[in-house]
């Protein structure tokens, strides 16, 4: 089926644009709010009828009715009122705002719902508070503002992203990503979206909730609703600010004096514990550095204060027929890496036709243009922390020096900030069509079709200048790369409603298809002739690599089905069904199905609470579903032969193919999720203490696993559907209204989260001892998280005169590392390894407060993370200084020498690593951080109508003004890379040092 | 009624539009050739074959450093002939010399993917219809690798698997108890493969391919470690017989161009068709291959002399790394006047260069011995064998180099053609073929004629002429004298005022430690080596 014709099809459907009409009485009138103002916008329908309107700007209406009608007067927020004619040509109605039901609306799967009718778990986060965050990153919106979501720094550099963990890693190789969908369409990510566009953002986190999305779901599903206009209302406003930005990072390197120092003892310790003469420790240029005192601090000649601005203006405007929002975003960031550069656009509209009374069409269109400086930072980054501060910046002719201290490891990190340039640019487009269909009472048809599509280049040359340019011998080097990629989804959505007494029924039936092709081409080329015209001089460089090439296509067909019942809003019961057929699947397990259940109780309903002055609010839910997870590329089911050429003759290319290094697995499937949750949400004293409660056990089974096979068989991968892991939590919201008086209403909420993540089975018991088998290749082990390091302990520093020929380290010097001998041997061998969770968080919480007074608002938002270790490889790794050899500089330590013992760091050795060094690496990285502190200004009503405008506020804020951390990093939210990682080029450039930010904004609506 | 008419035109309409075809959850990859082809066709099988080439080169010679460089330069440096000054330790029980380095688990995984990938050319060229003669030559290349591999897998770990059936996704979970072969069994195949290469490689093939000439050659060192004196001593003599291989002048052996008669078997890169960048890690999957750092790790760093001297010079191997070097002993084992290899496999003295810095008042002058510093890393005596002259193919400042790597060479052919007529004549020192042949390399080294044949004689020339090869642990751990070697001369030690660190190799290590990892994997049936 050709998708792209449908979608042209249901386009030509948009153009035929018809209305009908009829007549009797005109009634003239006008709709009021509680003060007295003319209400625009609010709808007037003749009861029983199709015939309606809204009401204008000033709020009057005039509608024909027959003489004993009956007219509805609603708005959204405000409690819906019926008014008879009774022959009356002038009816003037005051509306009441709903307290209730204001924003108590909640978007879940294909559709929404009462807050009181939810009984799974779904969180929503107010779009307002996501927006004090001054961010181009929405998921750094969600840190700290749901329980169950973990957010984590993924990349700090200008047009960066985060990783949003919802309850816990369900997955060992399948990725954590949770599905993300706008308006009911998939988005590859989620900074797609302009946060100013967002009208509601729901998280759905039990598989109750998830299951309609099926084998996408198991991470969890963020739906987002963006704005839309409404009905006789125009509003235009402008969101701005404008700040600065400046670097933090939480550790010392040794400044000139103590790297001498840290030098000389290495210097020592290789020479047998004796001293050597200066003259042999450094190098002339050190030595010439040592004695003018003019010691280089590199973090600060690398980096820089750096500003950045956000606008934003949407317009919106509606008719009764037509309705349009429109938006446009520009977002400019310069990174605290000179060079880092973000520049992005978005534009968004989104229209509604109505053309009949049972016949609509709607557009949501969103675009996004983006272009991004990001020249290779990773090493220069590294290496402000590794040049030695003994060095110098410039040679003497003014250029920049390539090895500061003259010795070849160690690089000027200044090198490549103007000879590396890295230009991606990114059009992003998304367009989603739907026809909806209500042709009878209770029934809504909607054809839902989108498509979206990504474009990305990537532009990257090293002049001859460079670092590498240097190194391969003066010439230039880089590439350019294209990713394309094209997603199209078709949807039928059939929803029916019917009430019969007090029993009320909805059936949703979905039926789904999503294809998705992607194209990623590289051509890089090497030995430039010169620089004069950076990567376009690639058609005559030296060398030019052979194109890499990667086009792949997947699909998914799927068929929904959901019942909800209820009795009369009290006792509620769900049932949903769902069932994915994949294309990335093995083609013996094509076909998945997830169901799930829930039920729930409105108890405060019950009359025994009905006269209750304190419970406002108190339902009980519980829901019990699946879902799955096909975190699998394309292909990986099957036998792909790769190029692997080579060269004879001297000159001549050969073409060669074989087989990767990972066995197909024809029975590769989708990992399932099955949750069990239960929750209680209250409301006291009128919901002034308001909360939810929830607990949940998530088993994932079947889980995607590279698991590591023998050797022998000539591979050493192979996917595989194994084993079992359990996320088990509990998740606490409370808000509360604590003071409310006399103009002065403060707001405070506190959410905490705790989560246990465990490995239950893996490949169960293969070596027949009774014990279910690890997998230590992988480090991952049955009863432990899904990540964690398995290595020897350190257990101190061996000091002189200790007898440690009798240890079980006899081999070992003082200054060595001690080792644990776990299972008391007498020798430190395998057994001795420990396991420690890497990046698992004991728990996790925030606290947040909003105090309005008068024209003023105050908020902060503070959010801690507890109990989480990671691995810090600038604590060990040679190559980010952290092996105390003193070539390089690295993070400051409290090293051991005869004359410190109580260093707590091993002994410095120029010639060698200190043994087991790397046991030092797990570092406790818990923090608490003040993560937003907003405080703004709205002008007075009378003011603002005077300058004819209905909102005017002005704010300043602050972003991460102050963490405590004792990880030694750039973040303690983020493992640094390790050297293999490094290599490897996997997880983005997280060096890249977070940064605190200050700015000021504006707030107009006209 | 016109109404209902449409709403029911409009959902039918809209409705139709619903595809369920199962035929979209096929899959066909787009961009990668299905395995079929490889084990189908004739050119399936003769890329599948091209491919056994790179996979062997990024094996044995692989492109940066690390592990995958370390699992080779072990094999260079931990003899009696090395010194290892920093990066690695070998024979230490607490980093290298254990189960769980991953420098092991590449020599033990590596070789087991290329015997299946070779296997499963050998196996499915059966059923694939071309010319005979054709079809025999690409077969008898798989199997000359396949045999190679068993032959390093047996000579390292001694415990190994024998698996000649190629893994498919249908076979892979089949029950298997995981064993440790018989080594007669190995043999067999190595034999078996080698000699089917032997009777279908031309002598004269392609520069960097498999010839009939290397296939002999490893023929004879299956023999020798099988004790089959005869048989390798005929396959050495059908070498030297022959005539395609010889001995070439001392300065060509690890000249630029290893394209020469000397040549049995020799590693092929080329910068052009290699990485834009070799400074990243990921070239040998490119037909050029990524990137070796051989040259940078034998060559000491004389160019960081405080006094600034010496600049870096293509001559003077550019940039350079210093982390391993020939030790005393072996120099002790040259007439370093007489003796050639002397001055064209080692880089010269410091001592008679001249200051090569124009910056420097001494410029053009002798280097003074008051530049000598107590730093190894700087300055020592050096391995020139992987030398690359060529400034395109190694830059000055980088690491990288793209020269070519001498894997078996024909005076490796002598020396082992010596000893097996030696033990062949029951090890008499007279043995006329034994000194024909070893008195062969001496010559060519500028060196009078052995007189009598000593294991301890043959051992030194074996030394002088291969040292820092990869030869030369395997020949000392087939005669036995590996590790008394070894703990006699092996030197690890950062720098001449540091004291020398004692890493005695214990006799266990003659045997390399089974990577833990893959006993795991293999369910703990497996047994360690002895001392692991």
């Amino acid at each position: 089926m050709n998708l792209k014709l449908l979608i042209l099809i249901a386009s030509v459907f948009l153009l035929g644009v018809e209305v009908m009409a009829q007549n009797k009485i005109t009634v003239a009138g006008k709709v009021t709010d509680e003060q007295g103002q003319g209400f625009p916008g609010a709808n007037i329908l003749v009861q029983g009828t199709s015939t309606g309107t809204t009401s204008d700007a000033t709020g009057n209406f005039v509608v024909e009715a027959a003489e004993d009608a009956n007219l509805v007067i609603s708005f959204i927020g405000y409690k819906t009122q019926t008014v008879a004619v009774a022959g009356r040509s002038s009816i003037d109605i005051s509306l009441i705002a709903d307290a209730e039901t204001l924003a108590e609306v909640v978007v879940v799967g294909y559709g929404t719902q009462k807050k009181s009718d939810v009984i799974s778990s779904v969180a929503q986060v107010n779009p307002e508070t996501m927006l004090k965050v001054p961010s181009s990153d929405v998921g750094e919106m969600l840190r700290g503002r749901a329980p169950g979501v973990f957010v984590t720094l993924s990349n700090a550099a200008p047009g960066g992203s985060s990783n949003i963990v919802i309850r816990g890693t369900r997955s060992l190789t399948g990725g954590s990503n949770p599905l993300v969908l706008a308006d009911g369409v998939p988005v590859n990510s989620i900074n797609d979206i302009n946060p100013n566009d967002i009208a509601s953002l729901e998280i759905l986190k039990d598989a109750a909730a998830a299951a309609i999305y099926g084998s996408r779901a198991s991470n969890g599903v963020i739906l987002i609703t963006t704005k839309r206009a409404k009905v006789g209302k125009t509003d235009v406003s402008y969101n701005g600010y404008y700040g600065v930005q400046t670097v933090k990072r939480y550790f010392d390197t040794y400044n000139g004096d103590e790297f001498a120092n840290l030098k000389r003892e290495a210097a020592r310790t290789a020479n047998g514990g004796v001293y050597l003469p200066d003259a042999s420790v450094f190098t002339p240029i050190e030595q010439e550095v040592l004695q003018s005192r003019q010691f280089v601090d590199w973090s600060k000649e690398l980096l820089r204060p750096s500003q950045y601005q956000s606008h934003n203006i949407s317009f919106s405007t509606g008719t009764e027929k037509t309705t349009v929002y429109s938006s446009i975003n520009y977002m400019n960031q310069q990174g605290i890496y000179p060079g880092t550069d973000l520049n992005r656009v978005t534009l968004r509209l989104n229209a509604d036709q109505k053309i009949s009374e049972w016949l609509k069409v709607g557009l949501n269109t969103n675009f996004q243009i983006s272009g991004r400086n990001e020249p290779g930072t990773q090493q220069p980054l590294i290496s402000s922390i590794t040049a030695s501060p003994l060095g110098k910046i410039y040679n003497d002719d003014g250029t920049y020096r390539l090895h500061p201290t003259g010795v070849t490891e160690s690089f000027n990190p200044l090198l490549d900030l103007k000879e590396v340039t890295n230009k991606r640019k990114e059009n992003i487009s998304y367009i989603n069509l739907f026809i909806d269909v209500t042709p009878w009472k209770g029934f809504k048809y909607r054809l839902n079709a989108s498509r979206k599509s990504g474009v990305r280049n990537n532009e990257s040359y090293s002049t001859s200048k460079s670092q590498a340019g240097v190194t391969s011998g003066g010439f230039g080097s880089g590439y350019i790369e294209f990713r394309d990629s094209t997603e199209y989804q078709l949807e039928n959505i059939v929803d029916y409603k019917k009430s019969i007494d007090r029993h009320n029924l909805g059936f949703t039936f979905v039926q789904s298809v999503i294809e998705t092709t992607g194209l990623y081409n590289q051509t890089a080329g090497g030995l430039f002739p010169n620089d004069l015209l950076g990567i376009y001089g690639l058609p005559s460089a030296g060398t030019i690599a052979p194109p890499k090439l990667r086009t792949d296509k997947r699909d998914l067909v799927s068929f929904v089905g959901r019942v909800q019942y209820d009795y009369s809003g009290k006792y509620y019961v769900n049932a949903s069904f769902r069932t994915d057929g994949a294309s990335v699947f093995g083609k013996n397990n094509k076909w998945a199905n997830f169901p799930s259940v829930g039920i729930g109780w409105n108890v405060h309903t019950e009359s025994f609470l009905q006269n209750n002055s304190i419970v406002s609010n108190l339902k009980l839910r519980a829901t019990y579903g699946s879902v799955g997870n096909q975190g699998i590329a394309p292909y990986q089911s099957q036998s792909v032969a790769t190029a692997r050429d080579y060269v004879i003759n001297g000159t001549t290319r050969i073409s060669g193919y074989t087989p990767g290094s990972i066995l197909p697995n024809p029975n590769l499937k989708w990992e399932t999720s099955t949750t069990f949750n239960a929750g209680v949400d209250f409301g006291l004293w009128k919901n002034r203490v308001s909360g939810t409660v929830e607990f949940y056990d998530t088993r994932t089974h079947d889980l995607l696993v590279r698991a590591t096979i023998p050797s022998s068989t000539g591979y050493q991968y192979q996917y595989q559907n194994v084993g079992e892991i359990q996320n088990k939590g509990i998740e606490v919201a409370l808000n509360t209204v604590a003071y409310e008086k006399n103009d002065l209403v403060i707001n405070v909420g506190v959410m905490f989260t705790k989560n246990i993540n465990k490995i239950l089975h893996l490949y169960g018991d293969k070596n027949g001892d009774g014990i279910e088998d690890n997998d230590i290749a992988n480090n991952w082990f049955i009863g432990s998280p899904t990540t964690v390091q398995y290595r020897y302990k350190a257990i101190g520093i061996f000091q002189q005169g200790e007898n440690i020929v009798s240890s079980p380290q006899p081999l070992a010097q003082p200054g060595d590392i001690k080792l644990l001998d776990k299972d008391k041997s007498g020798v430190i061998d395998d057994k001795d390894r420990v396991i420690t969770p890497n990046g698992v968080p004991n728990w996790y919480g925030s606290i947040y407060s909003d105090i309005k007074y008068k024209g003023i608002d105050f908020s902060f938002n503070v959010v801690t993370v507890q109990g989480i270790t990671r691995d810090n490889p600038y604590l060990y790794e040679y190559v980010k200084g952290g092996s105390l050899r003193a070539v390089l500089n690295g993070v400051k330590q409290n090293y051991w020498t005869p004359e410190n013992p109580t260093g707590n760091w091993p002994r410095p050795n120029a010639s060698n690593d200190p043994a087991n060094i790397t046991t030092l690496g797990m570092q406790d990285a818990s923090y608490i951080r003040l993560q937003n502190l907003t405080l703004g200004y709205t002008l007075k009503e009378a003011l603002t109508s005077k300058l004819h405008l209905t909102k005017f506020r002005i704010y300043v804020s602050a972003q991460n003004p102050l963490t405590i951390t004792k990880f030694q990093a750039y973040t303690p939210d983020r493992s640094p890379q390790t050297q293999a990682q490094d290599q490897s080029g996997t997880g983005g450039a997280n060096q890249y040092p977070e940064a605190i930010s200050f700015i000021g904004g504006i707030q107009v609506k006209f | 009624m016109k109404k209902i008419y449409a709403k029911v035109i409009w959902l039918l309409l809209l409705f139709a539009i619903t595809t369920s075809c199962s035929k979209l959850l096929e899959e066909k990859p787009l961009s990668g050739i299905t395995v079929d082809y490889l084990y189908t066709t004739p050119g399936g099988l003769e890329v599948g074959v091209n491919a056994l080439y790179s996979l062997q080169r990024a094996n044995n010679t692989p492109e940066y450093e690390l592990s995958p460089l370390q699992s080779n330069v072990f094999f260079m440096a931990g003899t009696d002939l090395g010194l290892v000054r920093t990066w690695f330790d070998p024979y230490n029980t607490t980093q290298l010399h254990r189960a769980q380095d991953q420098a092991w688990l590449l020599k033990w995984s590596k070789p087991y993917q290329i015997i299946d990938r070779a296997s499963a050319l050998i196996n499915s060229a059966r059923n694939i219809q071309m010319d005979a003669t054709a079809k025999n030559k690409l077969v008898a290349q798989a199997r000359v690798i396949r045999g190679e591999l068993y032959l390093d897998l047996i000579t390292m770990f001694d415990r190994i698997l024998l698996d000649t059936i190629p893994t498919t996704p249908e076979n892979a979970f089949d029950s298997v108890t995981y064993a440790p072969a018989n080594p007669a069994d190995i043999y067999q195949l190595i034999d078996a493969d080698l000699d089917f290469a032997i009777a279908n490689l031309d002598w004269a093939v392609d520069y960097g391919r498999y010839g009939q000439g290397v296939a002999r050659h490893l023929k004879g060192k299956s023999a020798l470690w099988q004790g089959k004196w005869s048989e390798a001593a005929a396959q050495f003599d059908a070498i030297v017989n022959n005539g395609t291989h010889h001995l070439v002048p001392i300065d060509q052996v690890f000249g630029q161009n290893l394209q020469h008669a000397e040549a049995l078997f020799v590693y092929t890169r080329n910068a052009k068709l290699g990485p834009a960048n070799p400074g990243t890690n990921n070239g040998d999957v490119l037909a050029g291959g990524g990137g070796t750092w051989l040259d940078a790790v034998f060559n000491n760093r004389l160019y960081e002399l405080n006094t600034g001297e010496i600049i870096q010079t293509v001559d003077n191997g550019g940039q350079s790394l210093g982390w391993v070097y020939p030790n005393d002993y072996l120099k002790s084992l040259y007439d370093t006047v007489i003796d050639r290899r002397y001055t064209n496999y080692y880089y010269p003295s410091p001592w008679v260069l001249t200051v090569n810095n124009p910056a420097k008042p001494n410029f053009g002058q002798k280097l003074p011995y008051s530049s000598k510093e107590k730093d190894w890393r700087k300055i020592h005596w050096s391995l020139k064998k992987y030398h690359d002259a060529d400034v395109t193919s190694k830059p000055l400042s980088s690491d990288y180099s793209f020269k070519d790597i001498m894997y078996y060479r024909f005076a490796e052919t002598l020396l082992l053609g010596a000893e097996a007529h030696w033990h062949l004549s029951g090890e008499n020192p007279a043995d006329v073929t034994a000194l024909q042949y070893v008195n062969m390399v001496r010559a060519r080294a500028g060196l009078g004629n052995y007189t009598t044949f000593t294991l301890d004689n043959f051992l030194d020339e074996h030394a002088r002429e291969m040292a820092m090869e990869k030869d030369r642990w395997f020949l000392l751990k087939r005669l036995g004298k590996l590790v008394e070697r070894q703990n006699l001369h092996y030197v690890y030690q950062s720098g001449p005022t540091s004291s020398p660190l004692n890493r005695k190799m214990l006799p266990y290590m003659v045997s390399c430690p089974i990577p833990q990892s893959e006993i795991d994997r293999m369910g703990s049936s497996f047994p360690q080596n002895e001392g692991y």
